[in-house]
């Protein structure tokens, strides 16, 4: 895919982003709710524990995790498998595959002009209620590079992941199931809901050989200096290759399915 | 004498589908996880012909006929089994992506706009997509929404058009890149009289001045009737027809279809091969079996017989006429 | 009478078009469990990692997770869907559609959106709650469990109250993204017991926004008894938000009918 391809894609999608400006703004201002309800959880639970550190975290690192956590997941998000689903059921596939370029250049090329909006309408503010709200630390250049660089490559593992998710629909058409179950393993496995350190050690093991925590959990550790930028970009890469390898097995797959049953 | 060049060039395409053949219930579903039973499919078995530039030609068949895996092989999205496809000098699945930059692609039913986005958006987008460079674009654009008459509604987003509207925005949109060959399917669907008419004169329109190849696949007769010279006609995988349209009507018009008025009240009458198909007291609407009688003999013996006050002679609709060589299995006429 | 022909019709329909999609049937009830266990996987833990929540003990909790499951296992069943077939059929400048039927629009709405899938959500929750019940030797036969099962259909009534206020706003106006999302974001608050949060924020979870309802009393009731003013002083809330709700979704489609739709 061109230079020229790519940005008409991106910007196709900004656009789009754009008319849906009103839920974006929405989310943003409604989504911090979440962060109160978490600050108060936590204030409850480290006082009656009466530790500062549960788990290596002190209380205002739990807040400032959950910020961050809020914002890689806004830059993350993607609902390609959603777009694939419909797709497939609407007979819309053809649209994609008769591009010339690989199809599923036409959904990444599409989601990063929506990424792009995320990080200007989405990501900053909240950025913005971290540092003044919650006392969010405000990094060095190197780290917020790193950070910037490493959630960069956890958008692109998570658009993979759902982008192969989505590659289910040529076979299963309707996979609503699916993707609620891929929602709730890449939270709870990413570090969504709490920081990976609080799991049993076995479970952190598996944990490192799959590619959720790649997602969220590992660009929040980058931000909060807790893993080093290098490891953290080195293994993202690699999951990246491999989920993208997975990712040209199975759509060429799939296009011959579209072609036999004629979807 | 200047010869037209051969542009798609379809020799012995063939193509087998394997499916997995599943029951109904339960069980049946269990039983096809483990024990799948595998039924292979001719879609298409050996189909050959070659179309030159500039010619409107209509792919007909009934559904599950072997249509759309014909067409899936032609714009490069399917590989077959066997045989040869060359279109443009290019082989369609095996240099896609060079390959589709010349073709452009119509759905009736789907659109391929971006619907929350104005059509203009997605002209610019396509800009980008097909390298088109900027003074080019701007011309051609300009072109077709003038000739169109689309110059406000493409800055509307295409969910806030009306069919007849987005149809024109599609149309546009197919031509931008200025494809040498476009594949039209059901592109006057759900149109108004007047939206059909407009739409197939620009057809012809673009295919003179420009040379356009188009290949039609609909079920609007009217459609082929006024837009292909050529018909090529599917069923079962296998091509039933190959040739010009006025020739399928004259072989196959053995019906001959006449519409009587009368001055006076109809009576029940017979008349070797004639068959009534409606009758009402004051009119009559017969078919001829023109192997059985001649028309001249039916119209002397009802003159003859009713106060005859006006008659019409035409040939059946295409509709039947192509219904009944769907009909055929695979017999070549 | 005809509403329940009305629903038991639709819920036919509704399950021979999921019966089209086998795999995804099938896969939307593993899914449905598994999204459902993730609160308790999390109480455990927490609780493994800590003491825990104050005034808590970690089956307190399950019970408190298991009701709360159980409430929106409820609210999934018979009300869920409908806010989304309003909402649905305004942005496509269809709602009439629902006005043109011999029934009652509210009611006709609730009776075509019953959701099985809220089945699989209460059966998670009940068992969730009855592990934790067993294990903490509860009485069955007492009033306080009485009046757990009534603060938790108070519960579903709440939540019913809220998608019928949010259905009336989307009629209203059809750009509502903030309220609905808000509205969404507060039941956040229902997730964990109420005692968590400071004294404003109980006072407003109680009083005037009483999503508290849906799981923190009943189980507080449950486990703490209750004294009858103050029951009263709960439940009162969530009845005057009902009746909002109901005067609300009448001025909507008296709004909608004279504006011509």
């Amino acid at each position: 895919m061109s230079f020229c391809q790519h940005k008409g894609m991106a910007l196709a999608g900004f656009k789009i982003a754009i008319r849906y400006r009103w839920e974006n703004i929405a989310q943003v201002l409604t989504n911090p709710i979440s962060l109160i309800v978490y600050y108060f959880l936590w204030k409850a639970i480290y006082a009656y524990t009466g530790q500062e550190i549960i788990r290596g975290f002190t209380f205002p690192d739990l807040v400032h995790y959950y910020v961050l956590a809020m914002i890689v997941g806004f830059f993350t998000w993607s609902e390609v498998d959603k777009w694939i689903e419909y797709d497939v059921i609407h007979g819309k596939m053809t649209n994609a595959l008769i591009r010339p370029f690989g199809f599923l250049y036409w959904y990444l090329s599409f989601e990063t002009g929506i990424s792009i909006y995320n990080l200007i309408v989405q990501t900053i503010p909240v950025f913005i209620i971290g540092f003044i709200f919650f006392n969010l630390q405000v990094q060095g250049l190197t780290v917020f590079l790193g950070f910037f660089a490493s959630t960069t490559l956890a958008f692109f593992i998570y658009f993979g992941l759902a982008f192969l998710l989505g590659l289910a629909a040529f076979w299963m058409k309707r996979i609503t199931g699916l993707r609620r179950v891929r929602r709730i393993i890449i939270g709870f496995l990413g570090g969504s809901f709490i920081p990976l350190t609080f799991f049993p050690n076995w479970l952190q093991q598996i944990s490192h050989f799959l590619p959720f925590e790649y997602v969220r959990s590992v660009p929040i550790l980058v931000y909060l200096e807790r893993i080093s930028i290098f490891n953290a970009l080195a293994t993202q890469l690699i999951w990246m290759i491999i989920i993208y390898l997975l990712i040209h097995i199975i759509s060429k797959k799939a296009i011959k399915r579209y072609a036999s049953v004629g979807l | 004498m200047v010869t037209e060049n051969i542009i798609i060039h379809v020799k012995n395409l063939r193509k087998e589908f394997e499916t997995v053949k599943r029951g109904h219930g339960f069980l049946a579903a269990v039983n096809s996880l483990f024990n799948p039973k595998k039924v292979k499919k001719k879609a298409l078995k050996g189909i050959s012909f070659d179309i030159k530039e500039g010619e409107i030609v209509g792919l007909l068949g009934p559904n599950g006929a072997g249509k759309s895996t014909c067409l899936k092989a032609l714009s490069g999205l399917l590989w077959p089994d066997s045989g040869t496809v060359n279109i443009l000098g290019y082989v369609p699945w095996k240099e896609r992506v060079k390959y589709v930059k010349n073709i452009g692609v119509v759905f009736g039913q789907k659109t391929t706009l971006f619907w929350d986005l104005p059509a203009i958006d997605t002209y610019h987008l396509n800009k980008d997509l097909y390298e088109m460079d900027n003074k080019e674009y701007e011309q051609q654009v300009h072109m077709l929404i003038k000739k169109l008459n689309a110059k406000d509604i493409v800055k509307s987003p295409v969910r806030d058009l009306s069919l007849g509207e987005r149809m024109r925005c599609e149309v546009i949109q197919s031509l931008l890149h200025k494809p040498k060959l476009v594949f039209l399917d059901e592109p006057t669907i759900g149109l108004d009289i007047i939206s059909k008419e407009k739409l197939r004169e620009f057809i012809l329109d673009v295919n003179k001045k420009e040379k356009t190849t188009f290949i039609v696949t609909t079920h609007d007769m009217q459609d082929i009737e006024k837009l292909c010279k050529r018909v090529i006609i599917i069923n079962h995988g296998t091509i039933v027809y190959d040739g010009l349209l006025e020739k399928i009507k004259k072989k196959f018009a053995k019906d001959k279809h006449l519409e009587v008025k009368l001055s006076e009240k109809a009576k029940p009458f017979k008349f070797k091969g004639c068959k009534v198909l409606n009758a009402t007291d004051y009119e009559l609407k017969l078919e001829l079996d023109t192997r059985k009688a001649k028309v001249k003999d039916l119209i002397g013996y009802l003159m003859e017989h009713f106060d005859v006050a006006d008659i019409i002679v035409s040939d059946p609709p295409i509709e039947e006429i192509i219904a009944e060589i769907f009909q055929k299995k695979g017999t070549t006429l | 009478m005809k509403y329940l022909k009305l629903a038991t019709r639709s819920i036919q329909i509704h399950l021979n078009k999921e019966f089209a999609y086998k795999a995804d049937f099938i896969t939307k009830i593993i899914s449905t469990m598994i999204a459902d266990f993730v609160g308790p996987l999390l109480a455990i833990i927490i609780y493994n990692t800590t003491i825990g929540i104050p005034g808590w003990t970690l089956h307190e909790f399950l019970l408190f997770q298991g009701t709360l499951i159980m409430v929106l296992g409820l609210t999934k069943i018979f009300i869920l869907s409908m806010f989304w077939h309003v909402y649905e059929a305004v942005e496509e400048g269809q709602f009439h559609k629902y006005l043109l039927k011999p029934y009652n629009s509210l009611l006709f709405l609730m009776a075509i959106s019953i959701d099985w899938q809220g089945i699989v959500e209460f059966t998670v929750g009940a068992l969730i709650a009855s592990y934790a019940m067993s294990y903490l030797n509860i009485n069955f036969i007492s009033f306080g469990f009485l009046f757990y099962i009534i603060l938790i259909l108070l519960g579903v009534l709440f939540h019913a109250a809220i998608y019928t206020m949010i259905s009336a706003g989307s009629i209203i106006a059809v750009k509502n993204e903030a309220l609905l999302h808000l509205f969404f974001k507060l039941t956040d608050f229902a997730r964990w017991p109420l005692t968590v949060f400071g004294i404003g924020f109980q006072i407003f979870l109680t009083f005037f926004f009483p999503i508290a309802v849906s799981a923190f009393y009943p189980v507080d009731v449950l486990l703490r008894g209750v004294s009858i003013p103050w029951l009263i002083a709960i439940i009162l809330p969530v009845l005057a938000a009902f009746g909002i709700s109901i005067w609300m979704w009448s001025y909507a489609i008296k709004k909608h009918t004279s504006a011509g739709g």
